[in-house]
């Protein structure tokens, strides 16, 4: 397989020699970060999430709106996620302490009548609710209204076939990015009919994005039936189109399929994430169309088992991370390089706002 | 000192969740009967480790758990007659801390001279009681006083609860009647008014009354009578430094007896004495099932919801030690300034001490 003349510029592969320094950096907090599926906020219901390390309370009240707070109580400082959801307020679970959506006490069951609630309040955060995601943004409220969610086209359009993929592993969050944006590891699912012989072709940096896409064949009788290759027996080439838009993930082939990575890091040792994965299988949309909730449970479940070995190598990685931080680490690949620079950029940018 | 009753911002102290306790007092290290002759166990007050055995003769004592030799904890070892005897190498130490055999020791002349040290122990109310503190104040604190306890008409039940929490959360729970919220599904207190408040030097009462809403639970504690749907009742509650106590006049006395053990580790041995109106000889026979039957259904819940609660104001504080709160109770205010007190009381009585020895020590 030679060089695809359409592009000029093919990205080399040089060797880059260094600490991963990126795995104890932060995350730049000023963008939306998905905390849970919509379903799963069913209204008077309270979750408690995190985000790197904020803690908080979000919560569908009666009439359906969502709300998010610390997840202290102002008094005592208990989670509020152990309370419930009282005439669309939080309430703590001990004393009874009413908090509405902008963090503001509001009740207090045994203050004498007349007496005002105390004036302090606690944190509230934007919420949001699309794609079937609830999304929240931990950083400066005031910046909250001009920084857009990723944009998922293909969401609500019925050429597709939806698959919801939750996933949660015990890594960092650029562990996680750099699996989603390392095409080359197409070796780890060489059993599952993945993917096979990437080439990096092209490769875009900019301030809060990185572009990069790959060609990559496919072969197989899944391959066929998702549309990815014509026949079963004949190797297919695909283009596939990769963007890291800080700091969610996606990738297109073409209009065959897409995959949103919605990532949520909660810690420096584990991340969660919610993925949509767009399909358009190779049958007559009536055939499936009717059935697509089986449908999209078989290949969530197949999607899973790429999502198995995945996490067990994020998850062998980490720790030997930890045992030894200054280890230096080989890198081949400049989109990897690229991802991490602008991870660490972007979590710099965030210590400069403090 | 009567005090302003208002519920308002209080003026907090911000060091109440992060001081030691007042070492100068008796504290509960565990059950009398829960320490069988022969045995020794391990027990933590405020991060001085303690063995606590009984000999065969059936006295307890308390004494440092950790080996003169090599400091291995002794209570990984055994008792033998009176004697605690270390598990490495046998050394053996009476209760009052002394080296009194080393197996490979003939004479007992060559003994070590320096001693364990050992903590005045005391043994009332089924409850091992120890003085970590100074020895010499031992004999002039007292015990907390449980008149109800030798009174048949009263029945007892032995309440114990681990916390992983700091002594001032703990504390403050049962001082803080406004919490009725959180047991309101299980038929316990409504409505509470702060009545009236006290405080001096070693305590903080305060008085509220609450409303009992007629069901199974205060009907059979004899708060309510089936006829009407719901009664007021005054609650007393007092922090008689280090333990608290909790009273309904002639239906219940609660203490709650408590064993700091870390910053974030507290034991308590609570006793609930209720008043019953069932014959004497009866009371003595069912006393032990009927005592655990009640810890079953009528404590077990509350407390389950208790420790929840706490132990997530524990987890945040320990996230954000500096993240401000409002109290507005003025009993909970006080009651912080007196756990501070108290414990730069017991610091300022240690610098002293520190000074004489050390002015002593100059003087010969």
């Amino acid at each position: 397989m030679g060089k695809p003349s359409a592009f000029s510029e093919q990205p080399a592969l040089a060797i880059k020699e260094g600490r991963n320094e990126v795995r104890q950096q932060g995350i730049n907090p000023d963008f939306w970060y998905p905390v849970g599926w919509a379903d799963d906020y069913k209204p008077g219901r309270i979750h408690g999430v995190e985000i790197w390390l904020h803690r908080i309370a979000v919560y569908r009240d009666r009439s359906g709106k969502l709300g998010a707070l610390e997840n202290a109580c102002l008094h005592k400082g208990v989670e509020l996620h152990k309370g419930t959801v009282e005439q669309n307020c939080v309430t703590c679970p001990y004393h009874g302490w009413q908090f509405n959506a902008s963090g503001e006490c509001i009740r207090i069951p045994y203050l004498p009548e007349g007496q005002p609630c105390p004036a302090s309040t606690i944190r509230s955060f934007p919420v949001k609710e699309k794609y079937g995601i609830i999304w929240v943004f931990p950083g400066d409220v005031n910046k909250a209204k001009a920084v857009s969610l990723p944009e998922v086209k293909e969401y609500d359009n019925s050429d597709y076939l939806m698959i919801k993929i939750p996933g949660r592993f015990f890594a960092h969050f650029s562990i996680c990015n750099e699996n989603a944006m390392d095409v080359f590891h197409g070796h780890l699912h060489t059993g599952l009919e993945g993917w096979f012989n990437p080439i990096l072709v092209k490769l875009d940096r900019q301030d809060d994005r990185i572009t990069a896409e790959y060609q990559v064949s496919y072969k197989g009788r899944m391959a066929k039936f998702l549309g990815l290759a014509e026949t079963a027996t004949k190797v297919e080439h695909r283009c596939m189109d990769i963007e890291y838009h800080y700091p969610h993930y996606r990738s297109t082939m073409s209009t065959l399929s897409s995959f949103y990575l919605l990532c949520q890091p909660i810690g420096p040792k584990e991340t969660r994430s919610y993925s949509l994965l767009f399909l358009k299988p190779n049958l007559p949309q009536w055939i499936w169309l009717p059935v697509r909730g089986l449908f999209s449970m078989l290949l969530r479940k197949r999607f899973k088992r790429f999502q198995d070995q995945d996490k067990e190598m994020m998850e062998s990685e980490q720790p030997n991370y930890d045992t030894d931080p200054t280890a230096n680490r080989v890198e081949f690949n400049p989109a990897i390089v690229a991802l991490r620079q602008l991870m660490a950029k972007q979590a710099d940018l965030s210590d400069g706002s403090k | 000192m009567k005090s302003d009753l208002d519920l308002k911002p209080q003026k907090l102290n911000t060091r109440t969740r992060t001081v030691g306790p007042d070492l100068n007092h008796w504290y509960p290290v565990g059950w009398s009967d829960g320490l069988k002759p022969g045995q020794v166990k391990n027990q933590v007050l405020w991060e001085q480790e303690i063995a606590v055995y009984r000999g065969d003769n059936g006295d307890a004592y308390a004494v440092e758990d950790a080996c003169l030799h090599k400091g291995v904890a002794l209570h990984k070892g055994d008792v033998q007659g009176d004697e605690l005897v270390c598990p490495y190498h046998g050394w053996r130490f009476d209760g009052q801390g002394r080296c009194v055999g080393i197996p490979y020791v003939d004479d007992s002349n060559r003994l070590p001279k320096k001693c364990l040290r050992r903590y005045p122990l005391k043994e009332r109310y089924n409850l091992i009681w120890v003085f970590p503190g100074d020895p010499v104040l031992s004999e002039s604190m007292s015990l907390p006083d449980v008149p109800e306890y030798d009174d048949p008409d009263w029945l007892i039940v032995e309440i114990p609860a681990h916390f992983n929490v700091h002594f001032s959360m703990v504390n403050e729970n049962p001082l803080d009647v406004f919490h009725g919220h959180l047991h309101r599904d299980l038929q316990g207190w409504y409505n509470p008014v702060l009545v009236s408040m006290e405080n001096d030097e070693d305590t903080v009462k305060a008085e509220y009354e609450v409303t009992f809403k007629n069901g199974w639970l205060p009907r059979i504690l004899g708060l309510t009578r089936s006829k009407e749907s719901e009664v007021k009742k005054r609650i007393g509650v007092g922090y008689y430094y280090p333990h608290c106590r909790n009273n309904m006049p002639g239906k219940s006395n609660y203490y709650f007896m408590r064993q700091p053990q870390g910053p974030m580790s507290t034991q308590s041995y609570s006793l609930l004495c209720l008043k019953i109106r069932l014959p004497v000889w009866l009371v003595s026979v069912v006393r032990k099932p009927l005592s655990r039957i009640l810890w079953w259904f009528l404590i077990k819940p509350f407390l389950d919801q208790d420790i929840d609660v706490m132990e997530s104001e524990q987890a945040n504080f320990h996230r954000n030690p500096n993240r401000r709160h409002v109290e507005i109770n003025p009993v909970i205010a006080a009651a912080q300034l007196l756990t501070v007190k108290k414990y730069d009381q017991y610091l300022q009585l240690q610098d002293t001490r520190l000074q004489k020895t050390s002015n002593n020590k100059v003087k010969t």
